[in-house]
């Protein structure tokens, strides 16, 4: 039976070389799209830990993430506490304050964050997109802060802002870097400079907003954040997922549309094989007709058909995983250049920029290879159930 | 006791709103042994008798027996094995399957029949039947790569592979040259006398009205006596 399914789907090589194709097509968009979306995932979620957040981020219970009121002073006696804890790979205190850049003629509003890039560095990933390390006379500004001033590296900017007693300080800094980062927020708004420079001109006594931390394995944050909430008692304590409650839920709502979108391109796979089988059915009206004179039963006329369904759908599964790994392998290795497509000054939820590469997703592979045959079989129930029911005599009459 | 009983078959098709009275009223019996010639002008329900005898086809009222079993209550696949075990048919069109080899198109028969022969007796039995109709030589060939009278010797091979009760073939030499439709006809014959099979044909054939035990005339759905 399997032999002369083969030799049936031979008959039309053209036809049969289309729908494998068609159904090769769909599975390699599911693999290579899968790839991307979860390189995008992964991307977004490392650049997020990486840029904004760290793993953990410690304020004070009163922090106002808006105003950025409710300060932690001494954060040593913090720092020496998670210092403590094995899995604590970094530690990053940071002071944020809003305030103005300005050039003498405009001013621009942005948050600026205070650093230690020494102890920065140990959590946060932003050195790789700047120019110059930071001094205590420089700052680094955002991309699209930088095109508003129309500034370069080297050139200098005012920084205003409302010290602790209230009274507004300026300062004049040279710009060390432009970051040009997979982050909204830091491209847009944020102007980083010198902790100890931004404590001494706002008289802040040492005080920070808050302290990030990276640990040893990011995905066990929630049990880290129960020993450190033990050991820090006053402290409000926020994993990576808590404080990027936003963005992950932005991110599921885009798996839900894409999953459409990979259902109508498995749709286009199913259709373009029940289309195939239907015409392959009516064609051989006779022939059915023949085997069940000759005492074929109506499941092994059925069965026939099936087979020959299910054969296109192993054939398109394995030539499309084939073109899918593929074409996912160079998108690994190469990745696309995404930023004509993302501009900087826009918020997408996804914390990417430029190029992007796959990644591999063994269960997208899976599924194709399971899938292909199964939506093959289910397309080509119909029109086997259709020669099954079918009259001999009916058959033989069919021109 | 017959081996085969028609009692007041009908049967009407339904085309659209047309309303195609082909048989009205068919008693027969049948004989094992015999050979049967339909005759009779086109339209007049040879082929619908044919398939209605080889199960193939449903009368719309009547009882169709064989040996003493009432076919027409019998399932889908209760008359699938009927015509699996019992009926050898011969198409006037051939109805071959294009994809398979002569070979196969034999084999596809006797596999129906004898799922479990040991492929030493199944092809002792193809090659006995294929040297029968002559066509030993072309094993090979693919359907359209024969004449047509050597596709209806391919036909005659897979109705009789199988050692059928009943022969039906359905007007077997419209489609042969005369001396094609002689050989064929004198192979049923020897078959009908060495092995006892029954032979049922619908024709417009001399040569297969002579060779016949009985024949009928049907005219307007109904045998004329």
């Amino acid at each position: 039976m399997i032999k002369n399914a083969f030799r049936n789907l031979l008959r039309h090589k053209r036809r049969t070389l289309l729908t494998f194709s068609i159904l090769s097509v769909a599975i390699m968009y599911y693999i290579v799209i899968q790839g991307m979306l979860d390189g995008f995932e992964i991307e977004s979620i490392k650049n997020f830990l990486s840029l904004e957040t760290g793993h953990i981020k410690i304020t004070s219970k009163e922090y106002n993430p808006e105003t950025f009121e409710g300060r932690i002073p001494n954060y040593n006696e913090v720092e020496n506490k998670l210092k403590s804890f094995p899995y604590v790979v970094g530690i990053a205190p940071r002071l944020k304050i809003s305030g103005f850049l300005d050039n003498g003629i405009d001013e621009y509003p942005v948050i600026i964050v205070g650093i230690d890039p020494e102890k920065d560095a140990t959590v946060f990933d932003l050195r790789k997109y700047v120019q110059k390390p930071l001094g205590p006379e420089s700052i680094w500004i955002g991309a699209v802060i930088a095109d508003r001033f129309k500034v370069k590296v080297g050139d200098m900017l005012y920084l205003t802002f409302k010290g602790k007693k209230g009274s507004i300080v300026s300062k004049e800094f040279a710009i060390a870097g432009i970051i040009d980062a997979p982050s909204f927020v830091i491209n847009n708004l944020q102007v980083f400079a010198d902790l100890r420079t931004i404590n001494e001109i706002g008289e802040f006594d040492g005080e920070i907003s808050e302290i990030s931390i990276k640990t040893a394995n990011f995905n066990k944050v929630q049990q880290y954040k129960a020993e450190i909430e033990k050991a820090l008692p006053g402290f409000s304590i926020k994993t990576w997922q808590e404080e990027g409650k936003d963005f992950l839920s932005i991110s599921e709502a885009k798996k839900f549309s894409q999953n459409i979108l990979l259902f109508f391109i498995i749709l286009i796979g199913i259709i373009g094989t029940t289309n195939t089988l239907m015409i392959a059915v009516y064609e051989r009206v006779r022939e059915i007709g023949t085997l069940k004179a000759i005492g074929m039963r109506d499941n092994e006329v059925m069965k026939l058909f099936i087979i020959e369904g299910t054969l296109i759908g192993i054939a398109g599964s394995i030539g499309g995983v084939i073109l899918g790994v593929i074409l996912n392998y160079l998108l690994v290795k190469y990745g696309i250049d995404w930023s004509p497509l993302l501009p900087k000054n826009m918020n997408f939820g996804y914390r990417v920029t430029g190029i992007i590469k796959n990644t591999w997703n063994l269960k997208s592979i899976w599924i194709s290879l399971i899938l292909g045959p199964v939506s093959t079989l289910v397309a080509s129930y119909f029109p086997a159930k259709r020669a099954k029911k079918l009259l001999p005599a009916e058959c033989l009459r069919w021109i | 006791m017959p081996l085969l009983k028609l009692e007041k078959v009908e049967k009407i098709y339904i085309a659209g709103k047309v309303q195609v009275h082909a048989l009205k009223g068919v008693d027969l019996e049948v004989e094992k042994g015999e050979i049967i010639a339909l005759v009779g002008p086109s339209g007049s329900g040879k082929t619908t008798l044919l398939n209605i005898i080889g199960c193939i086809d449903k009368p719309t009222s009547g009882k169709v027996i064989m040996e003493d079993i009432l076919l027409n209550e019998k399932s889908p696949d209760e008359l699938a094995n009927l015509r699996r075990y019992y009926f050898g048919f011969i198409f006037q069109s051939f109805n071959l399957i294009p994809v398979l080899n002569v070979y196969e198109n034999v084999e596809i028969a006797l596999n129906l029949k004898y799922p479990k022969l040991s492929k030493r007796e199944k092809e002792r039995k193809i090659f006995e039947i294929l040297e029968l109709v002559g066509l030993k030589d072309k094993k090979d060939a693919k359907p359209l790569e024969l004449s047509g009278g050597e596709q209806q010797r391919v036909s005659i091979a897979r109705a009789l592979v199988k050692d059928p009760e009943f022969v039906l073939a359905d007007e077997p030499t419209a489609n042969l040259d005369s001396e094609t439709g002689k050989n064929i006809v004198h192979l049923m014959k020897e078959l009908n006398e060495k092995r006892g099979v029954t032979f049922i044909f619908s024709t417009h054939d001399p040569l297969i009205m002579q060779y016949a035990k009985r024949i009928i005339k049907l005219r307007d759905g109904k045998i004329e006596i």
